[in-house]
């Protein structure tokens, strides 16, 4: 009995085979779940690498750290394209099985599929001849371009379906589907990707993000509608805003849902201001106030954001009238035009905020007759009238003023 | 929404993605036959239509299947010619196919070492 | 004992077959009459003298004399509207239900002969269809079937069982064939694969009133102006004018003769004394010589027709399964009107030259279809043996090549105190397995004997051993022909079924079933109540054209967005199926589609008067739709005016159907376009009233800004993403809102000029939203419209008490209130009034359910 070369690769796949189990139980923390026995090809570019060999030899005597570490974090520079797609398919493996119990090893290990897509992406000549075999001619080069083009966002095409089948439950899966996709950028700085491809995976990604929030939102959407057109109680729209919070939450603190929320309950809260139903306007202003928050955080810091600038403002305001502390009113009336500096009822109730902090700054100054406090008063009814000329109470307050001995208009 | 299936058709029911459609129908044909409840035929139908209907679609499936790095198994081992039992004698080294665990031992292979006369069944297809 | 094996059945325009597989697989055998021919007319006539029904040639012997036949009766399948049969009132379906009794009772004694004494039953069938057929008509076609007392085991496109029968007649594994059937009604394409054996059907497409009595037709009406050229009174009203119809009845019975004498030779020589008798009395007679280019001159157009539809076809499998023409390996001919010399010619031309196939495949064009529809019945139905309290069917093929067989047997019925099945030959035991219930399905694997019939019994045996039943049947050697297994569904959803949906703020169609899913076929989907609204309706499509509306009422406390299951299922016979739950409430239906009505000659010049409005109105998607569906349409309907009734009535629903489907606003993003596009008007002119920057952006910068919304809107629109249109919408609508606010904070809200301007404007749009609902145009359904009308009676009742009636208080008021307190009144006005436009946006899609996933 001869050994021959097929004898020897018969068993080194049955030692690969044995060793993966071990692996992949070391990666997924159980046998559950365990991928096709071909992965175990993940280890044959490691033991066949004079650098990493020592590590599959390692593992056998059962120090897997590095091993562990070599399939973690691959060097991009001297990655195979086989071993890659190994890994990609690996890791998303992985992620699957970690889902249930270990949400940010999923994620994480998602991030490493799309990485080794992603750098697959950059490699297509491997995919190309693949494609070639199993495609034989039945379909014309071209649609294999295509195809090969496309099969490193399948796997963003994946999480996005996900995120959308879950999307009116807000389920687990959906949420760390998005998560993962939010990763894109990061996969891409892991792969050393080029701008044109980044700009591919980065597309795809924030069109699934989209998607999957538009679907979420959408049930919330119809339950506004349908409680505005009854003029429903506003227990109802709370209980509407609170759940578009919640889907803010589950589609990571998205900014689509941030802008859904300003621009949807406005009306609402324009009917509950006109009909004076304060404690309403306070209720429904509740649940909007992280989001709002958040949005406001992003107008300011990108210019580019100011789109949304005057109907987050006008929340401020409605946040500003509400509030129960002067101080606070104050605050949040300086917020709404730190947003939007042209915003009428921003300037309109600053500037009766800051009137009556002028007069009760006028009144302290008549007891204590300081002068600090009436400089003070007079700079607020100075800059209330900057803000809005037209304020009913100015001139009232100038007149004051001008009693203590200021005379604003001089 | 059903539930986006994430489990390859080729993995699952242990197709080579490497083989025609013409190869796949054969093998799923053979899965139907056996699949005895409705879900089971209705998964090995839809992994037939997944695999044979549109060459993109199968292509992307085999995309999506680990490749093979181990290379084919090849042919099975040649048949050495039979002998009677009486003849058969067991060594040490007949029993140690693998060329550095010979080494190790010291030992060398004879020209052609004999094996036992197949009787069983596993070892003789025609037993 | 009896033996029950399912026949093949097409029922065809013109003529039907039945056929039946051989259970050793060698034969199929197709039912012939004494002089050998393998044709039934599809013709039903009354006899005065016997006062009897006559069926078939019988029937068909009785044209030109009185009560004449009924022929065609397939294009008024699915129709409502009754056949006078001598003193008999008959449905389409009771006319094809005695066609297929014939059919039935022909093929039993004709196998009876055959049968050695055993008993034979024709209790079960594959019936064809059209691969086009319509929902109603394929209803119709399996009611027939049940109506003539058979089990409709299943219903097969008719191209789909002409491939079966080319791959099994010429042992055929693999290959692509493209199906060109021209019957005597109708017209189908097919695009099918055969992979080791099993079929998947690529595509289908055709015309349901388009076949060689179309052809004939035009010709008649040809021969029609000729003679009146000739001075004959020939100004004929087929639609309302019984002998008016006879005439041309007797000109197409003409133009029939001389098409059959055309396909064997180039000219013609016609000399016909008394065809028949003009509206002036006179009686016509036709001599001419006509050559063959004047008729393929006459009726060239329809058959270009049918290659319009061959390409969309191939555009079809091309998307499905990336088969092209060129994939193509055989073109199959089916259908006696393939027979014409233009047909062959042009389908050469066409479609053969581009493909692998020199020529058509030209063979048993009358019979394949039967024949295919029988190798199917058998894969179906196998083989049903009783014999006194005993029954069981032989589910797999008895033939075989190997030494072994396995046999898949359900036994249906067993004597009392049946224990086991038992396989014997020559009295010896081959396999025994032991059953715990009956009925149940048992699987055996036994050795086959050498012989190329094997006889054999099967046992049902009792705890003591004793065969309680014996049957016998044979177990045969030989070639296993390519027969599809399990894997395969010959029999596909021709059509998509959808269901109208909304989402975000659109109606769409949502596709449950698509076309081309092999049967059977079932889906779930959810979807969520969009309102309050206390109904839940679900409008099901068969393309565009609504086939049943269903309407849940529901509490109206049941929160908006609360799950609605839906679950469709559609078996081999095409029966549609479906289950709606709902709050707790679970609504099953049957799905048999409205039946089709016939329209006069008045509501048929107001359709198409319809039409053309309606052609004005459409743009962008809706468009192209129209172009293509509609227009096709309106073309026909003038065609077959003059000579067609059953063609007419059937083309008129189908465009009433289109109409109120392009009516009804399908497919129009929400807000629509023009809004969007004067939110950046608005915006424009903004950015322009300001000097300078503003919010920090010059003039060029806006004018980026806002080119790039442009842009964005766009985009989304041509793609019709819903989602994506809001967004953009939206944030322009955000970005106006941001931008004017420096000119809004320098306005005097209170100025009585400027409360003026704001009345007027309220007034203006109170009267655009009055306007909206008394121009709103309810459902026709009758359920959907009750609920719309109460809700638009709710509406206009709100906007006078609360929008009109204020307004005008006002407006009339001779000492108003401070300007402050008119604003307040102002703003809460419009406010009340957005809710009611809101409101009516919705009224069309009340009680529709939305989607959410896609």
């Amino acid at each position: 009995m001869t050994w021959r070369a097929e004898d020897q690769r018969l068993l080194e796949r049955l030692e690969d085979e044995a060793l993966f189990e071990q692996v992949w139980r070391a990666l997924a923390g159980t046998d559950d779940g365990a991928p096709h026995p071909r992965a175990a090809g993940v280890l044959v570019a490691l033991r066949e690498d004079a650098e990493t060999r020592g590590l599959v030899e390692a593992a056998r005597r059962g120090d897997m750290a590095g091993l562990l570490k070599a399939l973690h974090r691959p060097d991009p520079a001297r990655l195979a394209p086989r071993h890659a797609h190994h890994l990609a398919l690996l890791w998303d493996r992985v992620a699957d099985v970690l889902e249930p119990t270990h949400e940010t090893g999923s994620v994480l290990a998602r991030k490493h599929s799309l990485a080794m897509w992603a750098w697959l992406a950059a490699e297509p000549a491997y995919l190309e001849a693949l494609a070639e075999r199993v495609i034989d001619g039945a379909l014309p080069p071209p649609e294999v371009g295509r195809a090969v083009q496309e099969a490193p966002l399948a796997s963003l095409d994946r999480l996005g379906a996900r995120a959308l089948a879950d999307a009116n439950e807000r389920g687990d899966r959906g949420r760390l589907a998005l998560a993962a996709l939010r990763l894109v950028p990061e996969a891409c700085d892991d792969a050393g990707c080029g701008d044109e491809l980044r700009r591919r995976l980065e597309a795809r990604s924030r069109r699934h993000r989209e998607a999957a929030v538009d679907a979420a939102i959408r049930r919330v959407d119809d339950r506004i509608e349908q409680s505005l057109i009854d003029h429903a109680p506003v227990a109802e729209l709370v209980e509407h805003a609170s759940e578009a919070a919640a889907i803010w939450q589950w589609a990571g603190r998205d900014e689509q849902v941030e802008r859904f929320l300003v621009q949807r309950l406005t009306p609402a809260l324009w009917d509950r201001y006109r009909e004076r139903a304060w404690s309403d306007v306070a209720a429904l202003l509740r649940p909007l106030q992280a989001p709002v928050e958040s949005l406001a955080i992003r107008i300011e810091s990108d210019p580019s954001k100011l789109a949304y600038a005057a109907p987050c403002a006008q929340i401020f305001v409605f946040m500003a009238e509400v509030a129960s502390q002067f101080e606070r009113q104050l605050a949040l009336a300086e917020r709404a035009l730190l947003l939007c500096e042209t915003h009428r009822n921003g300037r309109l109730v600053l500037a009766d905020l800051l009137v009556e902090r002028g007069l009760r700054r006028l009144d302290r100054a008549g007891v204590f007759g300081a002068g600090d406090a009436l400089n003070d008063a007079a700079a607020d009814i100075r800059r209330a009238e900057s803000l809005f000329p037209q304020l009913k109470r100015l001139p009232a307050a100038k007149q004051r003023l001008k009693a203590k001995g200021v005379d604003l208009d001089a | 929404m059903p539930e986006p299936t994430d489990e390859n058709p080729f993995e699952r029911w242990g197709i080579d993605p490497e083989q025609g459609p013409a190869a796949i129908t054969e093998r799923m044909r053979e899965l139907i036959e056996d699949a005895t409840d409705e879900a089971t035929q209705k998964a090995i139908r839809a992994a037939w239509e997944a695999l044979t209907l549109h060459p993109a679609r199968r292509l992307t499936a085999a995309l999506g299947a680990h490749p093979d790095s181990h290379g084919v198994l090849g042919a099975a081992p040649p048949r050495p010619p039979r002998r009677a039992p009486s003849q058969v004698s067991l060594e040490l080294r007949d029993l140690l196919a693998r060329p550095s665990a010979l080494a190790a031992l010291g030992l060398e292979r004879e020209a052609e070492a004999p094996l036992p006369e197949p009787t069983d069944p596993i070892v003789d297809p025609d037993g | 004992m009896f033996v029950d094996r399912p026949v093949g059945i097409d029922l065809g325009t013109t003529n039907s077959e039945v056929a039946l597989l051989d259970p050793s697989e060698r034969d199929l055998i197709v039912y012939a009459d004494r002089f050998g021919r393998r044709t039934i007319p599809s013709a039903v006539a009354w006899d005065p003298k016997k006062e009897a029904l006559l069926v078939g040639r019988a029937a068909r012997n009785r044209r030109g004399r009185e009560p004449g036949p009924i022929e065609s009766i397939k294009r008024k399948m699915g129709r409502d509207e009754r056949v006078q049969v001598g003193p008999h009132e008959l449905t389409p379906e009771e006319v094809s239900a005695k066609i297929l009794g014939e059919l039935r009772d022909r093929m039993r004694e004709h196998l009876q002969e055959r049968s050695n004494g055993v008993e034979v039953r024709v209790a079960r069938a594959v019936i064809t269809v059209p691969a086009y057929f319509d929902a109603p008509q394929v209803e119709a076609t399996r009611a027939a079937g049940e109506l003539a007392g058979l089990e409709v085991l299943g219903v097969l496109q008719e191209p789909t069982a002409a491939a079966i029968y080319h791959t099994w007649r010429r042992q055929l594994g693999d290959g692509c064939f493209l199906v060109y059937d021209l019957g005597g009604g109708t017209f189908d394409v097919s695009i099918l694969r055969c992979l080791a054996g099993e079929y998947q059907v690529l595509a289908i497409d055709g015309d349901n009133f388009l076949g060689g009595d179309d052809l004939d037709r035009r010709f008649a009406e040809h021969l029609r102006k000729a003679l009146v050229e000739r001075g004959y009174t020939l100004d004929l009203d087929v639609q309302s004018d019984a002998e008016d119809r006879a005439r041309f009845q007797a000109l197409v019975h003409l133009a029939q003769e001389i098409k059959e004498s055309l396909s064997t030779s180039d000219v013609v020589a016609v000399n016909k004394q008394s065809v028949l008798e003009d509206q002036a009395g006179e009686s016509v007679d036709y001599e001419a010589e006509i050559g063959r280019a004047e008729y393929e001159a006459a009726v060239g157009d329809l058959v270009e027709t049918t290659l319009e539809s061959c390409r969309r076809a191939l555009a079809q499998s091309q998307e499905k399964a990336g088969v092209s023409i060129g994939d193509i390996d055989h073109v199959v001919l089916v259908g006696g009107s393939t027979r014409v010399p233009l047909v062959i010619r042009r389908v050469t031309e066409e479609l053969c030259a581009k493909s692998k196939s020199e020529a058509p495949l030209q063979e048993e064009v009358d019979t394949c279809v039967a024949l295919g529809a029988a190798v199917h019945a058998a894969q179906l139905g196998g083989l049903r043996l009783g014999h006194e309290g005993s029954q069981v069917c032989l589910r797999t093929p008895l033939v075989g090549r190997g030494d072994r067989i396995k046999l898949t047997v359900d036994v249906e019925e067993a004597p009392e105190g049946t224990r086991a099945v038992a396989l014997l030959a020559g009295g010896a035991v081959l396999v025994e397995e032991a059953v715990s219930e009956v009925p149940t399905s048992v699987r055996l694997e036994a050795p086959l004997g050498p012989e190329p019939e094997n006889p054999v019994e099967l046992h049902l045996t009792g705890d003591d051993g004793e065969a309680r039943g014996a049957l016998g049947f044979a177990l045969y050697r030989g070639d296993v022909r390519p027969r599809a297994s399990s894997l395969s569904q010959p029999s596909v959803i021709a059509k998509d079924i959808a269901l109208e949906v909304m989402r975000a703020g659109r109606r769409e169609r949502r596709v449950l079933l698509s076309r081309g899913t092999g049967l059977p076929a079932e889906a779930t989907h959810t979807f969520f109540t969009g309102d309050r609204s206390g109904a839940v309706v679900l409008r099901l499509l068969q393309n565009r054209l609504p086939i049943k509306t269903l309407m849940i009422t529901i509490d109206k406390d049941v929160p908006v967005g609360s799950p609605v299951e839906l679950a469709l299922r559609c078996d081999e016979a095409m029966r549609l199926e479906a289950r709606a739950t709902v709050a707790g409430q679970e609504l099953w239906a049957n799905i048999e589609p409205a039946r089709q009505k016939t329209p006069n000659a008045e509501e048929v010049e107001a359709l198409l008067g319809r039409a053309e409005q309606a052609q004005h109105a459409v743009w962008g998607h809706d468009a192209h739709y129209y172009r293509r569906e509609v227009e096709p349409l309106v073309t026909g309907i003038r065609e077959v005016l003059a000579t067609d009734p059953d063609k007419l009535s059937a083309l008129c629903a189908k465009l009433e159907q289109l109409l109120d489907a392009v009516a009804g606003d399908e497919g129009a993003l929400s807000p629509p376009m023009d809004r969007f596009e004067g939110v950046l008007d608005a915006l424009r002119r903004t950015v322009f009233r300001q000097q300078g920057e503003l919010l920090g952006m010059d003039h060029a910068q806006w004018e980026e800004r806002i080119g790039d919304l442009m842009q964005r809107g766009l985009t989304a629109w041509a793609d019709g993403d819903a989602g994506g249109w809001r967004r953009v919408y939206n944030e322009a609508q955000a970005l106006q809102e941001t931008a004017s606010e420096q000119e809004f904070s320098r306005r005097k809200l209170d100025d009585p000029a400027y409360l003026t301007q704001r009345l007027l404007a309220a007034l203006a749009y109170a009267k655009r939203v009055e306007h909206g609902l008394a121009d709103f145009v309810p459902s026709n359904n009758d359920e959907v419209r009750a609920l719309q009308v109460g809700e638009r009676d709710r509406l206009l009742g709100a906007l006078r008490e609360k929008v009109t009636e204020p307004l005008s208080a006002m407006g009339a008021e001779e000492a108003p209130a401070s300007t402050h307190a008119v604003r307040q009144r102002l703003d809460q006005i419009v406010g009340e009034l957005d809710r009611i436009d809101a409101a009516l946006e919705r009224l069309p899609s009340l009680g529709l359910v939305t989607e959410r996933s896609r």
